[in-house]
């Protein structure tokens, strides 16, 4: 009874295959755009011209090297030194820290939506939060007493609230509801602000003892790479430091002190309970509890100067800071191994993915 | 050529409005007096262009304009009035030195001058010198030298001109000078002051919002001849300027800077037997503040104060043989924020030396060597040629080392300065061919220039920006120059100046042209003058240039003609009135010499220039 057996088989296949499909048909529909399945790449641009953004295809085969102009060939551009994006569900948001504005595109067709241009100071990043956008100002360079976060309302594209949090700040990221705003720039400054968007003040300040060069939360920890300088060195030296702080009881401990370096550990980011940080422009993986400095680097970037550095979805991403003409991006394995360079725009500081 | 004779053809040119010298002796004897003597005395086998004060009233008041419309010097300008460095003969902009009645003015903090930064009102003539000129002029001068010059009359003059210019934007151009003179004394007085709205219109719809500006610019220079013997100089300068930089789009962070600068010469000539001597005593006081946002009263500033001896000696071996000694000494002490404060000395010994051989035949030859402690002084010369091989040919050659030092950003800036820097080194020779006929005159110069140790600011791998030794750069090109005129019945005085540069400047690793440096750079100037009425056209081509490292084309920015005309009809007995009014960019070209920094559109002046 072979054959009576099969298409029994091929029945129950039928009846499967048919309830897949009517699935299917109740699912919301995947968004439709050209840059769906890929990055993006933000590029600073020159001091005298325009960011832009490059798309590259999660596949690494194809890419467009200026996607907003392919789209939008008679807006105006993005502005000078294209900083960072950030997305709510439909659309990005693409932050210009030199010209004070932010451009909305649909965020998988990248069409042009709107601007933000007012009320920003040097805006650098942004998040969203219950449907309002947070973006941080740096404002005055020398002081870091007027760097502020705007909140913006998503419907009508305006600032409906400005709040002062009298510290240097940078770069943010929301875990559990809570906004943890990185409360440094360019090294400079060692607190991480907790924000609170139900009553939009500053609920917890973290303190880490190095100054704080960036930081991932994971598991209730936050996990910040510090560093402090060494003082009578000449070229001087500095030690960085992991410090982790328990996000319940504010305590601090360090987890690993690295070795002294003119050149030291940066862009520490966490995927898969792993921690990856950069040294110049080598690669480093350790486990999430490791207390010791690995011996070994995992990859080194082909550049020399690594600008842009990302870990998503078992992949590497770094990006080589040339500022005088169109740079490229490396796309590695986490076990190290090249996959891709690709050419981009002038100065790529950062990979947004969709 | 004697004193008498130049003066005679100055008068000639004067309507032609350039006036090309190839060599003046001066001596206290002269009844004009110019104090960067070694620029008339030591360019033997090269040619030096000078722009006379009618030249300067045909242009706007920022010294960017002047060049850029009357000389082979390119220049990157970000927007009208807005910072501006030049690029002379394919080099980079702290390479072409500026020089205040002989004394180097490039700025201590960045090593250039920002020809915005500088109002023509203040000067009587302006010169212009290709190629290296180190073992005269010290630091910078590789690309070639701009001379801003206060002459100085002993003779009977009292003599008022006042220029008063009114144009789109609300642009306001005044200019006063005043002269006086007697055999014994002369004092030379110059005020001017120009400002802007500069609110011009881009040709994409924008605005160039925040680009106002306002400068004025004091300069006295004052002779006394004690005796036969001695003679005793002063000259100063004050300029106050403030300039806000403009902004590409409106939301943008608005800035300003503010200059306030002075300098100060004292010199006292003395000559006995076949020595002359003279010494000088000069004190620069460099001081800018910049607002980095006008939204907060904080600045970020720089200043330097700069001390100068120089004793000079020359000694007329024979009628035809003159050695010359410089002897330098440059103290600055300067401070700023992010550089802390430092003091630099440098002591320079130079030995000059001139030859006429033969009546068609001369030769001359320069050393110097520096001594400081902040960095590798290279051994320094020059030596160049001329011969006349009829009255209608002659041929100059001339070859030197010239280096620009590393300045006080390069050298203190704080986490990233690097003591460890070399001057940067050029070796170049260049050979020029002079052709005149009746009152035609063409100079065709070709030139080769080698390049080393070209200081630039690259992020090490820890992302900090530091300055190292890292290029090497050949140029080399052609550069030419054609000046004429003609007088029919009397009445009708047509006159032509043109000048071509073609120029390849290439990063000798990678082969590249360097960004910012056209191939080719064309300005011509017509005049023609009827009985009062008198027209100037003036046309300016700049070729495509590259803004990428890589030459990526993508990014070039476009060639462009400029044209501006102008014309002005004297009134008055002695015709000392004159009404005039100017189009400038007639062909309402759009056009950038910087990555999104439009220049203005079609626009007016109007000018009145009363002499008394």
């Amino acid at each position: 009874m072979k054959i009576n057996k099969l298409s029994l088989l091929a029945l129950l296949g039928v009846f499967i295959l048919n309830s897949c499909s009517n699935d299917d048909d109740n699912l919301e529909p995947l968004p439709e755009g050209d840059y769906t399945d890929g990055f993006f790449v933000t590029n600073e641009g020159m001091f005298e011209g325009r960011g832009t953004v490059s798309f590259i295809s999660d596949d690494l085969q194809t890419s467009d090297i200026d996607v907003y102009s392919t789209v939008n060939p008679s807006e105006s551009d993005l502005g000078q030194f294209v900083q960072s994006i950030f997305f709510d569900e439909d659309n990005a948001y693409v932050i210009s820290n030199g010209s004070n504005y932010i451009t909305v595109v649909d965020r998988y067709t990248f069409e042009y939506i709107g601007v933000i241009d007012s009320e920003l100071s040097i805006p650098r990043y942004g998040e969203v939060v219950n449907g309002k956008a947070y973006v941080t100002n740096q404002g005055d360079f020398s002081t870091g007493a007027d760097d502020y976060v705007v909140v913006i309302d998503l419907e009508t594209l305006t600032v409906e609230n400005t709040l002062i949090i009298g510290n240097k700040i940078d770069k943010l990221e929301e875990e559990d509801g809570l906004i943890y705003i990185q409360g440094s720039a360019f090294n400079d400054g060692n607190s991480i602000n907790v924000l609170d968007p139900t009553s939009n003040s500053i609920t917890t300040t973290y303190t880490t003892e190095g100054s704080l060069n960036s930081f991932d939360i994971e598991d209730g920890f936050i996990y910040a790479l510090t560093r402090k300088d060494v003082e009578g060195t000449d070229p001087l030296e500095k030690v960085a430091y992991l410090e982790k702080i328990d996000l319940a009881t504010g305590n601090r401990s360090t987890q690993i002190v690295f070795s002294q370096a003119t050149s030291v550990a940066k862009n520490l980011t966490i995927e898969d309970d792993t921690i990856y940080y950069m040294i110049g422009t080598s690669v480093y993986k350790i486990a999430l509890s490791t207390s010791e400095e690995p011996l070994q680097d995992l990859l080194t970037f082909s550049g020399n100067l690594a600008y842009g550095f990302d870990v998503e979805d078992d992949r590497i991403f770094i990006a080589q800071g040339t500022f005088d003409s169109d740079s490229f991006v490396e796309i590695y394995s986490t076990n190290g191994s090249l996959l891709k360079n690709i050419t981009v725009g002038l100065g790529p500081n950062g990979f947004y993915f969709n | 050529m004697n004193f008498r004779f130049n003066y005679i053809f100055v008068g000639i040119l004067l309507c032609a409005g350039f006036l090309y010298s190839q060599e003046r002796t001066v001596t206290p004897l002269d009844s004009v007096y110019l104090t960067d003597s070694k620029l008339k005395e030591y360019s033997t086998g090269r040619d030096v262009l000078t722009l006379s004060d009618s030249i300067l009233y045909q242009n706007r008041a920022l010294l960017t304009n002047t060049l850029n419309f009357n000389t082979p010097i390119y220049f990157k300008e970000n927007g009208l009035g807005m910072v501006s460095s030049p690029s002379f003969r394919g080099t980079t902009a702290s390479q072409t030195a500026v020089l205040w009645n002989g004394i180097n003015i490039n700025s201590q903090f960045n090593g250039q001058l920002d020809f915005n930064t500088i109002n023509t009102g203040a000067y009587n003539e302006i010169s212009v010198r290709g190629g290296g000129g180190s073992v005269v002029y010290g630091t910078g001068a590789i690309g070639g030298s701009v001379h801003l010059n206060t002459t100085l009359s002993f003779e009977k003059l009292h003599e008022h001109n006042l220029f008063l210019q009114y144009g789109s934007y609300t642009t306001r151009d005044a200019r006063y000078t005043f002269k006086l003179g007697t055999d014994q004394w002369s004092l030379n007085l110059a005020l001017s002051r120009n400002s802007s709205d500069n609110d011009y219109e881009y040709p994409n719809g924008g605005e160039n919002l925040n680009g106002q500006f306002e400068n004025t610019a004091f300069n006295v220079g004052l002779g006394f001849k004690i005796n036969d013997k001695n003679s005793i100089r002063i000259f100063s300068e004050l300029f106050d300027g403030e300039r806000h930089f403009s902004l590409i789009r409106a939301s943008e962070t608005a800035t300003k800077y503010q200059d306030l600068n002075s300098k100060n010469l004292l010199e006292w000539e003395s000559s006995f037997g076949d020595f002359i001597s003279v010494t000088r005593l000069a004190y620069l006081d460099e001081h800018y503040k910049y607002f980095g946002n006008l939204n907060y009263d904080s600045f970020t500033f720089g200043r330097a104060k700069t001390f100068i001896a120089k004793y000079d000696l020359s000694y007329s071996v024979l009628d035809n043989l003159t050695l010359n000694t410089v002897l330098t000494n440059t103290n600055t002490t300067g401070e700023g924020s992010s550089l802390g404060e430092n003091d630099r000395n440098i002591f320079a010994a130079a030995l000059l030396m001139k030859h006429q051989l033969a009546s068609d035949f001369k030769y001359e030859l320069g050393f110097r060597k520096e001594a400081t402690a902040n960095y590798d002084s290279p051994f320094l010369f020059s030596v160049g040629a001329t011969k006349d091989f009829s009255d209608f040919f002659s041929l100059n050659v001339n070859a030197s080392r010239n280096f620009r030092i590393p300045t006080y950003n390069d050298l203190y800036w704080s986490s990233a300065g690097n003591p460890d820097l070399l001057p940067e080194k050029s070796l170049q020779g260049q050979i020029g061919a002079v052709f005149n006929y009746r009152s035609l005159r063409l100079n065709i110069t070709g030139y080769y220039n080698s390049v080393t140790d070209m200081i630039r600011w690259l992020p090490g791998s820890d992302g900090v920006w530091r300055p190292v030794n890292e290029d090497e750069v050949q140029i080399y090109g052609l550069e030419s120059g054609l000046n004429w005129f003609k007088t029919f019945k009397n009445k009708h005085r047509f006159s032509l100046n043109a000048t071509y540069a073609y120029t390849i400047s290439e990063n000798k690793e990678t082969g590249y042209q360097l960004i910012y440096v056209p191939f080719h750079k064309v300005t011509a100037g017509m005049n023609y003058n009827y009985k009062r009425l008198h027209t100037n056209l003036q046309f300016l081509y700049v070729g495509e240039v590259f803004t990428r490292s890589d030459n990526n084309s993508r990014y070039n920015l476009d060639p462009y003609t400029v044209g501006n005309f102008s014309m002005g009809y004297r009134f008055g007995k002695s015709e000392q009135f004159e009404l005039g009014g100017r189009i400038n960019n007639f062909f309402d070209a759009e056009y950038q010499s910087v990555e999104n920094r439009w220049m203005p559109g079609r626009n007016f002046t109007m000018y009145l220039n009363f002499k008394l």
